[in-house]
Order: structure tokens, then C-alpha cells, then sequence
């Protein structure tokens, strides 16, 4: 978020398609790296907690 | 085979979702067109609007599982709330940051205290203090009556605060592009409806993932609480035949047979 | 349950009549909030005088949480809660007797408070029509809300913090609405404020209601 700031102060002169796209792909990456950072995190969590319940309690409901 | 929260169907979901947002970013990035007015900008909007949406549903459907548990007092409905305020928190996060970005290009400012702006501020604060509760070192049952409680009310809260904040600020200002179905046509409904179903089913993917995992969390606090019922059994009896201790036998010290 | 209400509000005034922490504590904590504003503030008047409706309600917000978390204080002692648990009392009754020991310690806050704001920032008080109803319809909404968190904080180890947290969004709608409906009062057009005040009768109603519905779960819980 800090970094993207510092981008958008810099060229704040015109907001001319550059800047805007600056902006649109700054937005996506962010939202897409950290839902990737999500998804990853909660796979491995997942992993981790199903190893230490045995097999036959590991039905969800 | 590693034991994982996954399950087949979970697999089928994750890989529509990936192949889903690839698909989705073509559209948003490449193949929709710019907008008149807003030119390349209203690409941002492929994210900010769906998740927007889909952080509501989240929550809508906490304040629901919240009056289930108070109804049913079942695991699931606890569940189902806790895991539903997390994952609206993460989308409405999104929201939040995709729209001071939307808003630093098109109105030239991050942030503006108006209706909608301060409604979703407010909104997001409370379910940080709906997720503050879940987190209470209590007592399961009574940190999900607790926490159902305080779910239950986010609901009168929001709609309190719908209105103060409405009456409160002239509306929001691009109220033109946020009424989508008025305005967008095209390549550009298409993709925004692509945008929902992508960031739909990611909820789902999340929020059966998140569900299991806060279920396994549950079932390894009774084992483990097992564990330690019958280490102290164990203690207690020294010199008791080599029988493996129940919780529901006659584990009581001094007690025959 | 009125009679339940009126005990448990007696004893609740009886102890601060006693004790006198409102008076010595909360209500200087107020004034000290109403200088401090002053401070943070241009000492140039206009400043103030434009932002007194929002200053006065951010203070009695605060003074608020205080009266709140001393409410359920008292009963923090060993065994007092249990004791209240177990007593028999109905309650929707300790709910409403609470609620109304609390209304009724902010109103002689916000009434000192009045006085602070005519005083300090030069307001002219008028448009008593509004001010006054707006002020009881707030104090109920802010001690309704306020006891149905304060109670379920009040068990916890965390209280103090999470009070704070819990409460505040949910009294921002009385924030925006008590603060546009003093405006309204003060700047002598009174035509908009009754639909703010229409908002913190909604409020304080539906929040009682609750109250109603929810004390006695978090009771048992606390």
C-alpha cells in the first residue's frame, strides 16, 4: 500500500494513461497477490490441522 | 496422500476459481473496453464492485448463522458465522483498497467522508470487533453465545448506521457507475459479471476451507483436552491394571473394579 | 420487572451517591475533554463555536464509556454478579434498572456539560423544543446500547479495551444524529433536527428492545 502511495504522489501531474494504468494494475496486483497469500496460507493451516486429527473425525459436519 | 482440508469437490472449485480470474483479468485488463468517462479507471471496477457486494452477502450471512446458533446452539452455525465475517473482512479489505485507488484517479482523493464511504468504514470497524470477540480466551460454548450475540447485532447497527450516514452526506457521487445494470452494457457487464461469479466462488472456496479448518481447530482442542483428562487419570492411578482410561468409564480414583 | 428495574436502579444510584465517582471523576474527565478540545482546537472561537454540537456529543461519548464500565465495575467483586444471577430478579428488570441508573448519571452530565459548552465556547443555548428531547431520546439510546456491551464485557479480562471497540461503532449513528440534531437546535432552524431526533428515538427503542431480548443470555454468560 506504501509503495503504491509513493507512485501515486510521484506522478501526480497528470492524470494522464499512464498514471491510470499505473493505478489499475497496482490495484490487481495487490488484490490477487494477497489473495494468493490467502489461499496458500489457508491450504497449508488446513494440512497442518488434518494431520493431527485422526482420520475418522474428520468428517464436517 | 497428504491429509489436507481438501476434498475433491474443493479441487474442482479451486481450479474454476483460478482458471476463472485468469479469464477474469483478460477481460478486465485487456478485452473491455476503456470507459468514456472514465477511461482505463473503470477497470478497477471489475474489483471493487464484486467484492464490495460479496463482503455484504459475508456478512449478511454472519448476522443469519449468528441467529442460527442462538436457535440451534450447534457447532455449525458458530462456525459458519466466524468463518463468514473473516472472509467478508478480507473482501471488504479489497474493497476498501481498490476504491482509494478508483477514487485517487477519478475524484483525486483517497478517501471523502461521504454516505457510502463512511457507512462501509463503519461496517468494517464493527466486524474488527465481531472478530475481536471470536478471539476471547473463553470457554467455547460461552465465546459462541457471546459471539453469536454480537453477530446478531451487527445487523440493527448497520441498518442504523445506513440511515445517519445517508441522511447525513449527499450520496455517492459516481452513483452512476455503482447502478450497473443501468449503465453497463456489453463487454463490460459481461466481465463485471464474470467478476461476481469469480469472486463468488472464491468466497465459497474460502469460506468451506475456513470452515474446515475452524472445525479440525475444535476437534484438536478436544483431543488434546482428551489427552489431558487422561494423563491426569493416569496420574491418579499408578498402580491400576493396564486398562487405557475412559472418559466415560469408572476412571474414578479409589473406585473398584 | 418495574419493580426489579427500581430496585436495581436504587441501588446502582445509592452506591454512586456514595461513592461519588460520577461527580468526582467522570464529570471532571468531561470538562477536561471540553478543555482539551479548546487546546487542540484554534483558540480562534469561530472554530469551536462551528464544532460544539460535534465537541459536546464527542465528550459525553467518552463520558459515556466511563459511566458504562463503572456500572458494570461495581458488580465485579467476588460473587456480586453470581449473586445478581441468582437473586431472582427478572432479567429484563436488571436491564432496565441499569439502563435507567446510567441515563440518568449521563443527564446530569450532559446538563453540566450544557453548561461547560455556554461557557467555554460561547454557544447560545436555544431551540430548547429540540435540544432537550434529543438529549433524553440520545442518553436512552447511549445507556441502552451501552449496557447490553457493557454487561458482556464486563466478565472479561479484556474489558476495558473491548468495550471501547464494540460500543463506538455502534453509538456512531447517535453521534451523527444528536450532533446534527444540537446544530439544527443551537443555530435556531430547528426544522431539520426532528428528523435526527426521529433517528435517536428509532434507536434508543429498537436498542432497549434488544436489550430486552439479550441481557439476560449475556448475564449468564459474564
Amino acid at each position: 500500500m506504501s509503495v503504491v502511495l509513493l507512485v501515486a504522489q510521484v506522478s501526480r501531474a497528470t492524470e494522464d494513461r499512464g498514471f491510470q494504468w499505473a493505478l489499475v494494475l497496482a490495484c490487481w496486483a495487490s488484490v490477487v497477490v494477497a489473495l494468493a497469500a490467502l489461499v496458500v496460507r489457508t491450504v497449508q493451516r488446513g494440512r497442518k490441522l488434518a494431520a493431527q486429527v485422526p482420520e475418522e473425525q474428520r468428517r464436517w459436519m | 496422500m497428504v491429509a489436507s482440508t481438501s476434498s475433491p469437490g474443493t479441487r474442482i472449485l479451486g481450479v474454476a476459481v483460478g482458471a476463472g480470474l485468469a479469464v477474469l483479468l483478460l477481460f478486465a485488463l485487456v478485452l473491455s473496453p476503456a470507459d468514456a468517462v472514465q477511461e482505463e479507471t473503470v477497470r478497477m471496477f471489475y474489483v471493487h464492485v464484486p467484492t464490495a457486494l460479496i463482503a455484504f452477502t459475508a456478512f449478511f450471512v454472519t448476522v443469519g448463522a449468528s441467529v442460527g446458533y442462538l436457535v440451534r446452539r450447534t457447532e455449525w452455525w458458530d462456525i459458519v458465522a466466524g468463518a463468514s465475517a473473516e472472509m467478508g473482512a478480507v473482501l471488504l479489505v479489497a474493497t476498501l483498497v481498490s476504491g482509494a485507488l478508483w477514487g485517487r484517479v477519478t475524484w483525486g482523493v483517497y478517501w471523502t467522508w461521504d454516505a457510502r464511504l463512511t457507512l462501509t468504514a463503519l461496517l468494517f470497524v464493527l466486524v474488527l470487533g465481531y472478530l475481536a470477540v471470536r478471539r476471547l480466551p473463553l470457554e467455547r460454548g460461552q465465546r459462541s453465545r457471546v459471539s453469536a450475540v454480537v453477530g446478531l447485532l451487527l445487523a440493527p447497527t448497520t441498518i442504523a448506521c445506513h440511515y445517519a450516514t445517508t441522511w447525513w452526506r449527499t450520496l455517492h457521487q459516481s452513483q452512476t457507475v455503482t447502478t450497473t445494470d443501468a449503465k453497463l452494457d456489453g463487454l463490460m457487464l459481461f466481465t463485471f459479471a464474470l467478476g461476481m461469479i469469480v469472486f463468488g466462488l472464491l468466497y465459497g472456496w474460502l469460506m468451506i476451507h475456513r470452515f474446515r479448518i475452524l472445525w479440525l481447530e475444535n476437534r484438536v482442542e478436544d483431543l488434546s483436552l482428551d489427552a489431558a483428562i487422561a494423563d491426569r487419570l493416569r496420574e491418579a492411578q499408578p498402580d491400576a491394571p493396564r486398562t487405557s482410561p475412559t472418559l466415560t468409564g469408572s476412571g474414578i480414583p479409589g473406585a473398584t473394579g | 420487572m418495574f419493580r426489579d428495574a427500581a430496585l436495581v436502579a436504587g441501588k446502582d444510584l445509592r452506591l454512586e451517591l456514595r461513592s461519588r465517582v460520577g461527580v468526582a471523576q467522570v464529570a471532571p474527565f468531561a470538562l477536561l475533554m471540553l478543555i482539551l478540545f479548546a487546546f487542540a482546537l484554534d483558540p480562534d472561537r469561530a472554530v469551536l463555536q462551528r464544532a460544539t454540537a460535534g465537541l459536546y456529543w464527542v465528550a459525553v461519548l467518552f463520558s459515556a464509556l466511563l459511566a458504562i464500565q463503572r456500572a458494570f465495575a461495581v458488580e465485579s467483586d467476588e460473587g456480586v454478579r453470581d449473586a445478581l444471577r441468582l437473586s431472582g430478579l427478572d432479567p429484563a428488570g436488571i436491564f432496565l434498572g441499569k439502563v435507567a441508573a446510567i441515563a440518568i448519571q449521563l443527564l446530569v452530565l450532559e446538563v453540566l456539560l450544557l453548561g461547560g459548552v455556554v461557557v467555554l465556547y460561547n454557544a447560545e443555548p436555544s431551540g430548547f423544543a429540540l435540544l432537550v428531547p434529543t438529549c433524553l431520546s440520545a442518553t436512552l439510546g447511549l445507556a441502552a446500547a451501552g449496557c447490553i456491551y457493557g454487561v458482556l464485557a464486563a466478565g472479561l479480562r479484556v474489558k476495558e479495551t473491548i468495550l471501547p471497540l464494540l460500543l463506538l461503532p455502534v453509538l456512531a449513528p447517535v453521534l451523527i444524529a444528536a450532533t446534527q440534531a444540537f446544530e439544527a437546535a443551537l443555530g435556531g432552524a430547528t426544522g431539520e433536527g426532528w428528523r435526527w431526533l426521529g433517528l435517536l428515538l428509532v434507536f434508543a427503542a429498537a436498542y432497549v428492545a434488544l436489550g430486552f431480548g439479550t441481557f439476560g443470555l449475556l448475564l449468564e454468560e459474564s
